[in-house]
């Protein structure tokens, strides 16, 4: 999208937001009127659909989904301590402003109710920036310049009411350098795997800064938009069997559950309501910002998500409404679904997104799934079953494997003691996607990658490799014959 | 640096590169491969049984011959017992369907296999020029993909086949995933990447080239096939549009995307309070519908009491019962008696 705000230099940004200015005023005679309030304002924006609005219109309207989200789905509650994953761009520049009125408020009716009952808290509240400039090979200065702007902008206005926390997406890895970063990242040939990793290693340092400060709740600022880009993006990644865990409101299986509360909202209208309210926000460079359109999976499907928009605004939501129609997994919903269940109406439980489940399914999934260690997409078990070591799996992701190297590779009873043997039993815990565009061909790079990961990924990664030959080893411990001749009774 | 030499016979030169793996190959070893390929996705998913006569939905576009030809090879190297014919169906669309017509009549005597034709103006008497005339360029797809897929039905069944076999490819059937998902089309998303399809009625269908991309059936020039598509002619503002160009930026950037979708397609699972149409029978002709009255006689019913707009676009309240309908449409006036007394149209078939 042309973006003609003084702040782009560029005829085309394209940033993951639309940050361009909304529409001009109407000129001349033809004042239009807010169609929300009945007072005759004169409307400011077109925003969602075709509906001129004014200012107050807008807040409420964006105000009001996104306390609906959140009351819904008990993404907030009061005894929980949020943190907020703030990229600078409008729509996390909207959560916090939002987060912070709902805050306020409750803290006024706390002071307000005389009582003092031990049980009425507020939530806490702070925010988080993960400085990404070792992607780009930004100079310290700069990467410097970037925090300090985010500083003035969370911290601007009075009293300062939230901690903010800096960190850097070299963190991930502990006691660093860039250099690792780097190297891990260059290793990456596929740029949508490239582009991929750099979204998975930043939801491990927020989650690392929320375990350590005592978070209970990340939210994150994923509005419609991004959420139909991705959902594209995913079907042609072949993720299909994890597209639902990404895009629901709660997302339980991290440390810190996520929390999705602007899930409703589009990023034009968010992006209106910070140019209208006059909320300061920062574009920042990333590894996607003036690339071309074809160069990556996640690009491709963007600017085509925005191209159906521009042809029928509520395509968005069609597309997130139909993928929601898909089941989600356990840790899509909150811990206990039948209290949950029982404290809402039937009427308001059909207006979200949540199926109403029974027991009986719900123990049969009970948390028990298994993650991708590398993207924590759940892995659909059929695929997951047959992804051994063996030549067909590895020969179907385009390796072509030799003669000598298939006893090399061996069985389980071989242990994954031996360097090479790591990174190949590695491979074969991790979902199909991640096996294709982020571990790069065993032959060349696959060792150097595997070294470069986290520390955390590998040790997932061996607990479930170890985790899965305990399983099949189980499956046929029956019939075993014990080496002193004594048979297992059948 | 010298030519490259084929990676797979190391025998030959290499002629070209497949895109569905970047692979360089020799014609022969490209051939064998297709072929193989094809053979595999026949047996795997066991879409033919031993002296099934097989209807194959042609067009005279590249999908239908290559696969006339390919079904007609395999059947013959493997010993499939397949009777084989041709089906095709002509719309009546002037300057596109005569010369693929030609094609398809090419392709009996090329693979030795009987055709039969069956045309929208004996089946529903009236011809696609006629409905475009009628209505306008902006719905016509609707109305023609809806005729034909009755057509080729109707058709099968007049010939006594146990089975149909389409062209549909790896491209279609991803376009169709995205389309889907895109219009929101829950029902049927869970239904396109099916390979066999209609297996509980009386005439299923199968997509051998399911997972075939497209580039390489056009790669595969067993014989001249007609390679204009409707597009161009009546359809420029179609939905498919969309995805089709969608698909072919995701195919430069990585090939398997194609197949990818496809896959996604099939692993997705839907929430159990999902609503999905319940699939019964038209009350006036009887063909599979999930409504009443089945779309071909919806929008039949609308053309002959000149309402080309009934049946197009979402109805409101209670399910359409055609006669339920009350558009007040400009042009209904325009000659309704004599149009009703020449279109005798009620479209009988026993299935």
């Amino acid at each position: 999208m042309a973006c003609d705000s003084a702040t782009c230099g560029s005829s085309s940004c394209g940033s993951q937001e639309a940050c361009c200015a909304p529409q001009k005023k109407p000129t001349g005679s033809q004042l239009v009127f807010c169609v929300k309030c009945k007072e005759g304002v004169v409307a400011r924006v077109v925003a969602n659909q075709s509906e001129p609005m004014c200012l107050g219109c807008l807040h409420a309207s964006l105000l009001s989904k996104f306390k609906t989200a959140i009351n819904n789905h008990s993404l907030v509650t009061p005894s929980d301590n949020v943190l907020l994953a703030f990229s600078g761009g409008p729509a996390s520049r909207v959560a916090l402003e939002f987060l912070r009125e709902i805050r306020s408020k409750a803290q006024s009716d706390k002071d307000a109710s005389r009582d003092q009952r031990s049980g009425l808290t507020v939530f806490g509240l702070g925010v988080v920036f993960v400085n990404e400039a070792a992607v780009l090979q930004v100079s310290s200065a700069d990467a410097q310049l970037v925090e300090d702007e985010i500083s003035s902008i969370v911290c601007a206005g009075s009293p300062r009411l939230e901690t903010l926390h800096i960190a850097r997406l070299e963190d991930v890895f502990k006691n660093e350098l860039s250099q690792r970063l780097r190297a891990l990242l260059e290793s990456v040939q596929d740029m949508t795997g490239r582009e991929d990793l750099i979204e998975y290693l930043r939801m491990q340092v927020l989650q690392q800064v929320a375990k350590e400060h005592g978070y209970t709740k990340l939210v994150l600022g994923l509005c419609t938009t991004r959420i139909a880009a991705r959902v594209l993006a995913a079907t042609a990644k072949g993720q299909g069997y994890s597209l639902p865990a990404d895009i629901q409101y709660l997302d339980s299986r991290w440390p810190v559950p996520v929390v999705l509360p602007l899930r409703d909202c589009v990023s034009r209208e968010l992006v209106l309501h910070c140019h209208i309210a006059n909320l300061d926000t920062v574009f920042i460079r990333n590894l996607s910002t003036m690339a071309d359109r074809s160069s990556s999976i996640n690009n491709l499907a963007h600017t085509f998500v925005t191209s159906l928009q521009e042809e029928n605004a509520s395509r968005e939501y069609t597309i997130v409404r139909t993928a929601a129609k898909l089941m989600p997994f356990s840790f899509n919903y909150s811990e206990c679904p039948s209290t949950y269940l029982a404290n809402r109406r039937r009427k308001d439980l059909l207006a979200t997104n949540i199926t109403p489940i029974n027991n009986k399914e719900m123990s049969s999934s009970s948390g028990s799934e298994v993650l991708c260690p590398v993207c924590s997409s759940p892995l659909d078990m059929l695929d997951y079953c047959n992804s051994d070591t063996d030549r067909v799996s590895l020969e179907e992701n385009g390796r072509h494997i030799d003669e000598e190297d298939v006893e090399y590779y061996g069985g389980s009873d071989r242990g994954i003691h031996s360097f090479t043997h790591q990174s190949i039993a590695f491979q074969t815990v991790c979902c199909a996607s991640c096996r294709f565009q982020i571990l790069p061909n065993v032959h060349t790079k696959g060792i150097q990658t595997y070294e470069l990961l986290p520390g955390s990924m590998r040790e997932r990664a061996q607990k479930q490799f170890k985790d899965k030959y305990s399983w099949m080893r189980h499956q046929i411990e029956d019939l075993l014959i014990e080496e002193d001749g004594a048979e297992s009774q059948t | 640096m010298g030519r490259q030499m084929c990676e797979l016979c190391k025998d030959r030169r290499a002629a070209l590169i497949r895109p569905r793996n970047r692979q360089q190959l020799c014609q022969q070893c490209f051939f064998v491969a297709f072929e193989n390929e094809i053979h595999k996705t026949i047996v795997d998913n066991r879409l033919f049984k031993p002296g099934e006569r097989v209807a194959i939905a042609a067009s005279g576009g590249k999908d239908s011959t290559v696969l006339a030809h390919v079904l007609t090879e395999l059947n013959r190297r493997h010993n499939y017992g397949l009777d084989l014919f041709l089906l095709s169906i002509d719309e009546g669309i002037t300057g596109y369907r005569d010369d693929s017509l030609e094609t398809v009549k090419r392709n009996e005597i090329q693979y030795g296999i009987p055709l039969e034709v069956l045309s929208y103006k004996a089946l529903y008497g009236w011809s696609m020029d006629e409905i475009v005339r009628e209505i306008g360029r902006k719905n016509n797809c609707t109305f023609c993909g809806v005729f034909r897929r009755q057509a080729l039905d109707r058709g099968a069944a007049k010939m006594k086949a146990d089975k149909m076999a389409t062209g549909h490819n790896a491209d279609d059937i991803a376009e169709t995933v995205l389309l889907n998902i895109i219009r929101g089309d829950i029902a049927r998303l869970s239904r396109c990447t099916a390979i066999i399809t209609g297996e509980e009625g009386a005439l299923p269908r199968c997509k051998p080239f399911k997972y075939s991309y497209e580039k390489e059936i056009v790669l595969y020039p067993p014989s001249m096939y007609y390679l204009y598509s409707c597009v161009g002619t009546y359809s420029p503002n179609a939905y498919r549009g969309y995805a089709r160009e969608f698909i072919k930026d995701l195919e430069s950037i990585r090939p398997r995307a194609i197949l990818d979708i496809i896959k996604s397609g099939e692993s997705f699972r839907y929430a159990l309070t999902t609503k999905m149409p319940e699939q019964g029978t038209c009350e006036k002709c009887g063909y599979i519908s999930s409504q009443k009255w089945c779309k071909a006689c919806v929008l039949l019913d609308g053309l002959n009491r000149g309402l080309p707009r009934l049946g197009i676009g979402r109805t409101r309240g209670k399910s359409s019962s055609a006669t339920g309908i009350q558009t007040d449409n400009s042009s209904s006036d325009k000659q309704t008696s004599i149009r009703n007394d020449k279109r005798i149209l009620k479209p009988s078939l026993d299935f």
